[in-house]
């Protein structure tokens, strides 16, 4: 089963709850598809056993063959490209490595060659878990590659929890993707709801079951995602309260939950119920706003 | 002539949002204000604000192949680099979620069997505010435009800026240091980044500024909820000052923040005198020295 743990807000605990239940279940596996800012690896202690460049084509300017045609810019669709006096520039920040410019170019004078947009880590982490995660690098920006590559470490026969971005754009979208369920994230503040409500919009465009799961919910007013859980029929699946020596506990790189016997027969409980949830499955509510028709 | 600065953090969720709420109080009337976190916009929560008007923003494309023209020769499926063509019944097919739009399927089909059409990818907002004018946008789920969205919102906003004789564009930035992110900082004045004394706040955070750097920006740094972790802030502080970045100041952790927010204002409105508030109008006094 693949579960992925998503939100539209940054910073509710989707890293919180993904590794605990890592810890927590039995046979995981833990992928971090928030490349940007990839958080997993920083609290299980991963013993790094594979570190990998991933490459993409990327075109590279000779000028001596350039005839000044013009074609690459009037085809790059991305405006990547700039043709000033008798010279290609290349904007490598907005370049989104599709190649065309490589092809419509009749003097092979933007040959492709591979660049690298960041790294896969594999690893085997506290409680002898697969960890696997990818980093992008910091001026590099189209990191759909990077998201495939973690992803292909989805393990069929285990609980393959995959840590997804913020927002709801293509990175999260990529991320979610082909997920058996999602768990969402969530904080009991207009943020969180606001967040939250894109977040259902964007899984029920791609008919991904999902519950909720309120972090810090003894903080702001618990009432704002129960009564829009209820409207929507969507389960609430736990409720995690704030305690500020989990939060200075986490500040150092360690996270508890999964110590607490408690919590863990909570996860346990909350598997068997998405389990349930999977075999009689709700009829999902197609939104009004489709973005594609 | 006006000068630019975007909060940003590397992490989400570090008060980024409520920084840029309480700024904009104090620097009324003399601001324009964007929120740039497009895949996930909170700051017209914060903002009593009126739309005045929204347009809609045409962005990504997507490919479609033609049935009836495909002869399933393979081509746009060897060339695609985002695994966007898939096979089907001896012919190819587009897989939207993949698909970014790019047009070289419709470059290399012999047959000219695909067309690339532009697509409505959400809107983009001209609101009022009591403290200036403010833009902000609304993207449909799964976009691929972000980056673009935000080129346009600070577009607007120095139009705006320049017609009013304002001195200050406020950027509420996104998480992240994607193409969103990208769009956010490039050109501005300062960026200022709102770290948190943990070890992944820390982590996002020097990502954040390596992001800032390479785009030779000018880089302040301010930790919220800084009591979490004494030792990690003061981390953060020597690491600011041994690197020449701009240390101006910390935020203790605070309920006000949140009850404030509840009431969709910002801690500043609700509650000028506590702990948090004075801290950031403190900061605020630094950055403005800053730019």
């Amino acid at each position: 089963m693949i579960l992925s743990i998503a939100s539209g807000k940054g910073g509710t605990g989707k890293t919180t709850l993904a590794v605990s239940l890592a810890l927590a279940l039995d046979n995981t596996v833990l992928l971090d598809c928030d490349i940007e800012e990839p958080n997993v690896h920083l609290f299980v202690q991963p013993e790094i056993r594979n570190e990998q460049r991933v490459e993409v084509p990327a075109p590279r300017f000779i000028k001596e063959r350039c005839t000044g045609c013009g074609k690459c810019v009037e085809f790059c669709q991305f405006n990547a490209l700039a043709l000033i006096k008798d010279e290609v520039l290349i904007f490598r920040h907005l370049c989104h490595n599709c190649g065309g410019c490589t092809i419509v170019c009749p003097e092979n004078a933007l040959p492709a060659e591979m660049v690298e947009i960041g790294r896969l880590y594999k690893a085997r982490g506290l409680g002898g878990i697969d960890v696997i995660w990818g980093a992008i690098l910091p001026h590099q920006v189209r990191g759909t590659k990077l998201i495939s590559e973690v992803k292909k470490n989805a393990n069929p026969s285990a609980i393959t929890i995959i840590d997804c971005p913020p927002g709801t754009a293509h990175p999260m979208v990529k991320a979610v993707d082909g997920s058996d369920f999602c768990l969402l994230v969530t904080e009991p503040t207009l943020f969180g709801l606001n967040d939250l409500k894109l977040s259902v919009e964007t899984l029920r465009l791609l008919d991904i079951p999902c519950g909720i799961v309120v972090n810090r919910s003894n903080l702001g007013n618990i009432e704002l995602i129960e009564d829009y859980a209820r409207k929507e029929n969507i389960p609430i699946l736990m409720k995690i309260p704030y305690s500020r020596e989990f939060a200075e506990a986490y500040s150092r790189g360690t996270i508890t939950l999964a110590q607490d016997s408690q919590w863990v027969a909570q996860a346990r409980q909350m598997l068997q119920t998405i389990t349930e949830l999977r075999s009689h499955p709700q009829r999902t509510q197609q939104t009004q706003q489709t973005k594609r028709t | 002539m006006y000068k630019q600065l975007t909060i940003m953090s590397g992490k989400g969720g570090t008060g980024k949002t409520t920084l840029t709420a309480s700024f904009c109080r104090l620097a009324q009337g003399r601001i324009v204000i964007v929120d740039a976190d497009v895949d996930a916009a909170n700051l017209h929560i914060l903002l009593e604000h009126k739309i005045e008007k929204s347009e809609e923003f045409i962005g990504g494309a997507i490919a479609y192949i033609d049935p009836e023209q495909c002869t399933g020769c393979g081509e746009c499926f060897q060339r695609c680099q985002f695994d966007a063509i898939r096979a089907l019944n001896g012919k190819y097919i587009v897989s939207e979620r993949e698909c970014e739009g790019c047009g070289v399927c419709e470059l290399v089909c012999p047959v000219d069997a695909v067309t690339v059409k532009k697509e409505s990818v959400g809107k983009l907002f001209h609101s009022i505010t009591p403290y200036g004018r403010f833009f902000h946008a609304q993207l449909y789920p799964g976009g691929e435009s972000s980056g673009q969205v935000v080129t346009l919102l600070r577009e607007r906003a120095e139009d705006a800026a320049v017609a009013e004789h304002k001195e200050l564009i406020l950027i509420d930035g996104p998480p992240g240091i994607g193409c969103a992110a990208v769009a956010s900082l490039t050109g501005v004045t300062k960026v200022l980044v709102v770290a948190e004394p943990t070890v992944s706040g820390w982590h996002d955070m020097l990502r954040a500024i390596s992001l800032a750097d390479f785009f030779r920006v000018g880089i302040c740094v301010c930790v919220n909820r800084a009591d979490i972790n004494p030792e990690l802030t003061s981390q953060i502080e020597q690491f600011c000052r041994e690197n020449q970045y701009q240390f101006l100041g910390t935020i203790p952790q605070d309920d006000s923040v949140i009850k404030a927010q509840l009431k969709a204002q910002s801690v500043l409105d609700v509650y000028p005198d506590s702990p948090a508030s004075r801290a950031i109008e403190n900061i605020f006094n630094a950055v403005i020295q800053e730019l």
